[in-house]
């Protein structure tokens, strides 16, 4: 969701920005925030956590701009952290069981590709917040890492090259890694596609 | 072997890709607020110079030997310091009354300075009883 109509261009405020030019810092913010939130929310699968996580990546970002050299995009850089954090928390917390959704009423994102709605999928006996709640309980059972993989991959639809230049990795720990997590998520919603 | 993995994992995919999606956040200058407001925060604590704790040691150095000085000094000038050089007798031959209840009676007290003790003078009385004795 990078908005190309603001008036600067990401370069300029983060030149600005490294000069410690808060509202320049700002724009970038602004640039990014929806991207983070929802790859954080993605990870933790709790708006609230997803909330400080995004304002905590952003803080973190401030403080190290120093370092940033520009090597890879700042997005890549800026969801690295956004990553790590959302790593850290899940092994913090050890995953306590979720028996509901904890990501608030679904609303529709306009740049989502899919419309959701709550009501029964045709076909199959499950309605889609039983569905969901089927994928999020297969996504908990992977590791975090793992599960950063599934996330950037599948939903977010990084390349490989992406993915290994955002986790620090290289391109075969990312496939390798990738296999591992589908081939455990697949085997636990079988019956979930099959029957969908 | 790849293509083989790819169609077995795509109904999953399809799957994960309809169903897991997640709402923008609802006020996303609500996370700008918070990060540039956590930043000035921190800036401006960093530029603060830590102040030392109100009670440290170090403040509470002088003023303790102050206090120590004012009291050594008390008690040097201000309490008497003859105590020592009194022997028991300057004690017990203070007398502050000297009445009798006989009206035949009458009692005088006065100090003799060079004995070192009181005497008192007893006019009209018969007997001293046991219990009024002067110890």
């Amino acid at each position: 969701m990078d908005d190309d109509s603001q008036p600067y261009d990401e370069d300029d405020l983060l030149v600005r920005a490294r000069q410690g030019d808060l509202s320049a810092f700002d724009g970038l913010i602004t640039r990014h925030r929806e991207k983070i939130y929802m790859q954080i929310c993605f990870m933790v699968h709790n708006a609230e956590d997803a909330l400080d996580l995004t304002q905590e990546t952003f803080i973190r970002a401030w403080k190290s701009l120093a370092r940033f050299d520009g090597k890879v995009p700042f997005l890549a850089w800026i969801r690295r952290i956004a990553t790590n954090a959302s790593i850290d928390l899940c092994r913090r917390r050890k995953r306590r069981p979720q028996t509901e959704l904890e990501l608030g009423p679904m609303r529709i994102d306009a740049a989502s590709r899919t419309t959701p709605s709550t009501g029964e999928v045709p076909g199959s006996g499950l309605d889609r917040a039983e569905i969901r709640r089927r994928i999020d309980a297969a996504l908990e059972t992977l590791s975090p890492d793992h599960r950063a993989i599934i996330i950037l991959r599948e939903i977010e639809e990084l390349s490989y090259e992406e993915i290994a230049l955002h986790l620090g990795c290289s391109q075969g720990t990312v496939m390798s890694r990738l296999f591992h997590a589908r081939k455990k998520l697949q085997t636990q919603l079988t019956d979930l596609h099959e029957e969908f | 072997m790849k293509n083989s993995d790819d169609l077995q994992w795509n109904p999953t995919r399809q799957l994960l890709r309809e169903h897991l999606v997640v709402s923008p956040p609802e006020h996303p200058d609500f996370i700008n607020s918070q990060v540039l407001a956590a930043i000035r925060r921190e800036a401006a604590l960093a530029s603060v110079v830590p102040a030392k704790p109100t009670w440290s040691l170090g403040r509470l150095l002088w003023p303790g030997f102050a206090t120590l000085a004012a009291a050594v000094l008390l008690s040097v000038f201000l309490l008497p310091r003859d105590f020592a050089g009194r022997g028991s007798g300057a004690f017990i031959s203070q007398v502050l009354t000297a009445q009798a209840m006989d009206p035949k009676t009458s009692v005088t007290s006065f100090q003799v300075p060079d004995e070192g003790g009181v005497v008192l003078w007893i006019d009209g009385a018969d007997y001293i009883p046991a219990t009024h004795r002067v110890q």
